[in-house]
């Protein structure tokens, strides 16, 4: 057997792996450890061990993760997205499916303080969707718009997935952050006028709430919100005008997000121990399956399949329109049973050297591949988010609903996928500016 | 106290610790920051200890915790279906290859540390030396808790399908 043959039947032996539930970060990284072993000899495989996991983790690029995710986690466990829920709902309750959109509005909002779209879709869905259940709402499409409003968790900063493109990468993580703005923006803006159009022609679907909501309310509502609209304009301000680095937006926005949770007594020691525990065990999980991610990079390049891969998918992708539906594919078929992070850093060694080899904007590629990773977390079988809402409603709603409420979504994120392709001044705007 | 006890009481301390290092991180880097801006002076060496201590520790204690409530991230779907006895042995399958690769990973990282230790290895900051070789001894003090923690359950998982009271 070649190196190559190697390389390549090691693909097929991670996926048998997967499917025994081993771990993903043990399955990726034992493959790589004895690949290593069989094409280039035990002492490469073992040098591998002995420095990647540590270089990997110290690593001040990588640390804006933790923060990101403390910062969620406060903005989560102190109720904030109660706050913007309530903001978007007094302010939006008049149009047809009102608190739908109010839903998809404040999912944008909690996304800002958030860096993961399944945080995004639990914390809204435990405050909206029993609103709209109440007041009569579709139970598809109260679901069904917390499931895909969820996703823009990863596309607006901060944002977990696009920190680990970047250092795959190897482009700013800043201009990443900053990339996903106008996309997010873009899909929020799809999604509301979908609902809106919907309720509209048939207006069961979200029956209007009555109620005369006085000026006086509705800017009571903000008060309630402006800390934390200042704590998004910092970070993403302060992003842009590249005032600081990621770390330091994280850590300072977790730093004023605890100070807001804080001031507005929010907060118990009991929540703050949950908020910590919370942040570092998901900082840990996911680093785990990351070093696997970067032994099995480094294997597939070293057995020669980066290469070779790139090489095919030139060939077959003669064009770049070619290659955008290849990727398609490969994402529509691994996100069916992959995690988001798993899903993205299995694809990247293989997508990244054909981007660079038919000079593509990295930057670009970064927000298609969120999106693609976020569109798989809505597809079944395994579309997270689904499941997200499923374990918040219970037994009153299956699954077969939630799903058909978020087709409609899905049939939005095909038309926002042919706007991002087309247009790619939509991703690279606002990171040209900086 | 049995081992069990022990082996929890000790990971759920190291998880511990991690936090601890979170928070102590944001506190760390939003001083920097403020330093940096109001008095033009950043703190020193604070990239090399968030690097080295609070990212190292954040990353790897809270391993063997995670691991006694089974929570690494796995593919499920193919095994959803199958009945609670036939998870319990897929799961004792799936405990094999993690101590076999946390043992690697142990051992490996363990030779590293003693030989760093032995350079005494440092990182320089702009002003001093900061100590890099203690950070090395996270990797396999971690990776052997989680190998003992793994192997704990997985030892229940034995003695449950032997009973027949399998448990999810």
């Amino acid at each position: 057997m070649s190196s190559l043959d190697i390389g390549i039947s090691s693909i097929a032996v991670v996926l048998v792996l997967l499917a025994f539930r081993i771990p993903i970060g043990v399955v990726l990284g034992i493959v790589s450890f004895f690949g290593l072993a069989l094409v280039r000899g035990l002492d490469v495989a073992w040098g591998a061990m002995k420095s990647i996991p540590f270089d990997f983790s110290a690593h001040w690029s990588l640390s804006s993760i933790p923060m990101f995710l403390l910062m969620g986690a406060i903005a989560y466990h102190s109720g904030i997205s109660a706050a913007i829920f309530q903001a978007a709902r007094v302010w939006l309750s008049n149009l047809p499916g009102g608190l739908a959109v109010a839903t998809n509005i404040a999912c944008a909002g909690f996304a800002a303080a958030s860096g993961s779209s399944v945080a995004t879709a639990a914390a809204m869905g435990r405050i909206a969707i029993p609103e709209m259940l109440k007041n009569g709402y579709d139970k598809g499409l109260a679901t069904g718009v917390v499931a895909s409003g969820g996703t823009l968790g990863a596309l607006i900063p901060p944002s977990i997935l696009f920190v680990l493109y970047g250092i795959f990468a190897e482009v700013s993580i800043s201009k990443l952050l900053i990339a996903g703005v106008l996309p997010g923006v873009l899909t929020g803006a799809v999604y509301s006028t979908m609902i809106i159009a919907r309720c509209w022609l048939k207006p069961e679907l979200g029956p209007r709430v009555a109620s005369d909501v006085s000026w006086k309310e509705r800017v009571q509502a903000l008060g309630a919100v402006w800390p934390l609209a200042l704590l998004i304009i910092g970070v993403i301000g302060g992003l842009y005008g590249g005032i600081f680095g990621p770390t330091e937006a994280g850590a300072c926005g977790a730093f004023f997000a605890f100070v807001i949770a804080l001031l507005q007594r929010r907060l118990n020691l009991k929540l703050c121990a949950t908020i910590v525990l919370e942040a570092t065990n998901t900082t840990s999980r996911l680093f785990f399956v990351a070093f696997g991610a970067v032994l099995y990079t480094k294997f597939l390049a070293i057995a020669g399949v980066s290469t070779f891969l790139a090489g095919l998918f030139q060939e077959l992708a003669v064009d770049p329109l070619t290659l955008i539906l290849l990727t398609s594919l490969i994402f529509f078929v691994l996100g069916m049973f992959l995690d988001p992070i798993g899903l993205m850093l299995i694809t990247l060694p293989i997508l990244l050297p054909v981007f660079e080899a038919m000079d593509l904007s990295l930057i670009w590629l970064g927000v298609i591949v969120v999106k693609f990773v976020e569109i798989g977390m809505l597809t079944p079988p395994v579309g997270f988010n689904v499941y997200v809402i499923k374990s918040v409603v219970g037994d009153t709603i299956s699954l077969e609903q939630i799903f058909r409420g978020v087709a409609w979504f899905l049939v939005c994120e095909v038309f926002i996928m042919i706007l991002l392709f087309s247009f790619p001044a939509i991703s690279l705007m606002l990171p040209e500016a900086m | 106290m049995t081992v069990n006890r022990v082996a929890e009481r000790i990971s759920l301390l190291l998880a511990w610790l991690a936090g601890i290092m979170a928070v102590a991180m944001m506190f760390h880097i939003s001083l920097d920051v403020f330093c940096k801006y109001f008095f033009n002076r950043p703190l020193d060496g604070t990239i090399e200890i968030v690097s080295l201590y609070y990212m190292v520790g954040i990353v790897f204690l809270p391993i063997s915790y995670i691991s006694l409530t089974d929570s690494h991230i796995v593919v499920e779907l193919f095994t959803v279906r199958l009945s609670d006895r036939n998870i319990a042995k897929v799961k004792i399958f799936s405990a094999l290859f993690t101590v076999a690769y946390i043992a690697i990973f142990a051992v490996s990282t363990a030779l590293e540390a003693f030989h760093r230790t032995i350079q005494q290895e440092i990182w320089e900051t702009a002003e001093a030396n900061v100590a890099a070789w203690p950070s090395r001894w996270i990797l396999p003090i971690s990776g052997a808790l989680m190998v003992i923690a793994v192997l704990l359950r997985m030892y229940d998982g034995i003695a449950s399908i032997r009973n027949g009271s399998t448990r999810k």
